[in-house]
């Protein structure tokens, strides 16, 4: 009995030991060492690898706690083999753990698909904000691939208190004023389409819905967006009839599928469903407009 | 001027009534002591009562000290804690821990209360060794920053996240080797324990109840440790 409690204890002792990645202080202080600023490093490659029109990207959200959809789904985009990245909605993770981030994280890059996010409101939770601070890097930026205008915004406003304005009008307006400046320079070649991905859309209980105007407003100063944008017209389906044809919003947060025209201002917002359910967005970008493609696996 | 001149006397009234009653209690007390000792009748009672009462509040003296490294409750973590049972088989312990701050987050100071129990003490023979081949822990563990909460602030919905960032449930396995120090040789303490300890908390084990493709090791957290028993 004596010698099988003492393997007993070399065992156990040898096994914890060689467990030494395992040496965590906290669940909010797990180690995230690997891949850092991920947003920008996937910014670049998206936009070597994409520079002509039409492109095609996926869109997934909430993956929070569907790692084993999430392998999935990338093995589904992989066999379709007409995915050039992947734009994530936010919610990576349920409760702003470090490891939750890593989990995705590491899923994501093992794929080859490069891959860029925004935040969601359960990525605020704990210190989900500077752990996604580091990871992914800043919560409102954008970037543009063959004149496609990506517009990442934070919409978490219920996560927020008013030292860190959501939504960041600043920010859209600044955005907005360089996108003319540079359409105003490259006249041959402009950026024609814009695209917003938030994880909250206007009208949600996240959403600062005291801004929903002002917001779509600074929105329609986006190439594709504005009032005097072209809108898809003889459409099929009566939802898309007489929205903007080259400008449109995605958005995840409420599990569900649905299309909206807020405030029949004209600018759609598609959202995804959860990836819990086994579904995801192929949005394909041509010269004329855009189509999306929901996609169950 | 005259308002200050006020407040100073009505402060050092106040201090002086309480060095008075202050003096007047320890002068009462020597005055029990006094008329104790010359007082011959035997009140074995009030003497029994005495000496139960010094042994009761002597229990909450805690008899464990404690270092552990990581295992989920901070970097480092100092802890005081008491055994107790049949072959003092369970402890209650108390770590106050540390969290180093890291890029763009704040050090923090983290607080656990664990309970654990020992089933068995298998003594090494011929030796001052005595394993424990298994103890089992139970640990709520808070966290001390503004970003975290017990329940969601007002501004949200009641029950948004129904879960609290603040508060962490651990279980824990682990073994101990205990060194018994000679009698002859003890300076304070009776026992010096080494131990380590598999941990995990309640929101990495619903992650990987509801993902099978996250690795059981992901979810395992270790700590290293030493009790001082006296």
């Amino acid at each position: 009995m004596r010698s099988f409690f003492k393997k007993f204890f070399i065992v156990g002792a040898v096994l914890a030991v060689t467990a030494c990645d395992n040496f965590e202080y906290h669940p909010y202080a797990a180690d995230i060492g690997g891949e850092t600023d991920i947003n920008l490093k996937n910014i670049s490659l998206i936009s070597a690898r994409n520079t002509r029109l039409p492109i095609r990207f996926a869109f997934i959200t909430d993956t929070q706690t569907s790692y084993d959809e999430l392998k999935e789904a990338l093995k589904a985009m992989k066999r379709r083999g007409d995915i050039d990245f992947i734009v994530n909605g936010g919610d990576i993770t349920d409760f702003g753990l470090p490891k939750e981030f890593v989990w995705f994280r590491n899923i994501m890059s093992s794929s080859g698909f490069p891959y860029v996010t925004v935040i969601g409101n359960h990525d605020t939770l704990g210190n989900g904000k500077q752990t996604y601070n580091y990871l992914f890097g800043a919560t409102n930026y954008s970037f543009d691939v063959a004149g496609v205008h990506f517009l990442m915004l934070n919409t978490n406003a219920l996560d927020y208190d008013y030292s860190e304005p959501i939504p960041d009008f600043d920010f859209i307006y600044e955005d907005a004023d360089k996108v003319a400046r540079y359409n105003g320079v490259n006249v041959d070649e402009p950026i024609t389409h814009t695209v917003a991905v938030m994880h909250s859309r206007p009208l949600d209980g996240e959403f600062n819905n005291n801004v929903v105007r002002p917001f779509i407003d600074a929105l329609s100063l986006f190439p594709g967006m504005g009032a005097d944008d072209d809108v898809i017209e003889n459409s099929a389906d009566q939802t898309l009839e007489g929205t903007r044809r080259r400008g449109f919003c995605l958005n995840g947060h409420n599990h569900g599928l649905s299309v909206t025209n807020v405030h029949d201002r004209g600018i759609l917002w598609h959202q995804c469903a959860n990836m819990g359910k086994r579904v995801f967005f192929v949005v394909t970008i041509n010269s004329d407009g855009y189509e999306i493609e929901t996609v169950d696996f | 001027m005259r308002s200050r001149q006020l407040i100073f006397k009505r402060g050092l009234l106040l201090v002086a009534f309480v060095v008075i009653s202050f003096a007047v209690c320890a002068s009462s007390l020597s005055d029990n002591e006094i008329s104790d000792t010359t007082d011959f009748r035997n009140n074995e009672k009030y003497e029994r009562r005495l000496e139960q009462r010094q042994q009761h509040w002597s229990r909450l003296i805690p008899n464990l000290l404690s270092v552990q490294y990581a295992g989920g409750q901070g970097m480092f973590s100092f802890g005081v804690g008491w055994d107790y049972g049949s072959s003092d088989r369970w402890e209650t312990h108390f770590y106050a821990g540390f969290l180093p701050g890291r890029f763009n987050q704040d050090a923090c100071v983290t607080l656990t209360l664990k309970e654990c129990f020992l089933p068995w003490r298998v003594k090494v023979r011929r030796s001052p060794f005595t394993i424990s081949p298994l103890a089992v822990s139970l640990a709520v563990n808070s966290i001390i920053h503004h970003d975290y909460w017990v329940s969601e602030p007002d501004s949200y919905p009641d029950r948004y996240y129904g879960f609290s960032s603040k508060l962490r449930f651990q279980l824990g396995l682990g073994q101990r080797l205990t060194y018994n120090i000679p009698y002859q040789h003890r300076r304070l303490g009776r026992q010096v324990t080494v131990y380590y300890e598999v941990s995990t908390c309640d929101l990495y084990v619903r992650q990987k109840v509801l993902n099978k493709s996250i690795p059981l090791g992901d979810i395992l957290t270790v700590g290293v440790g030493v009790i001082y028993t006296i």
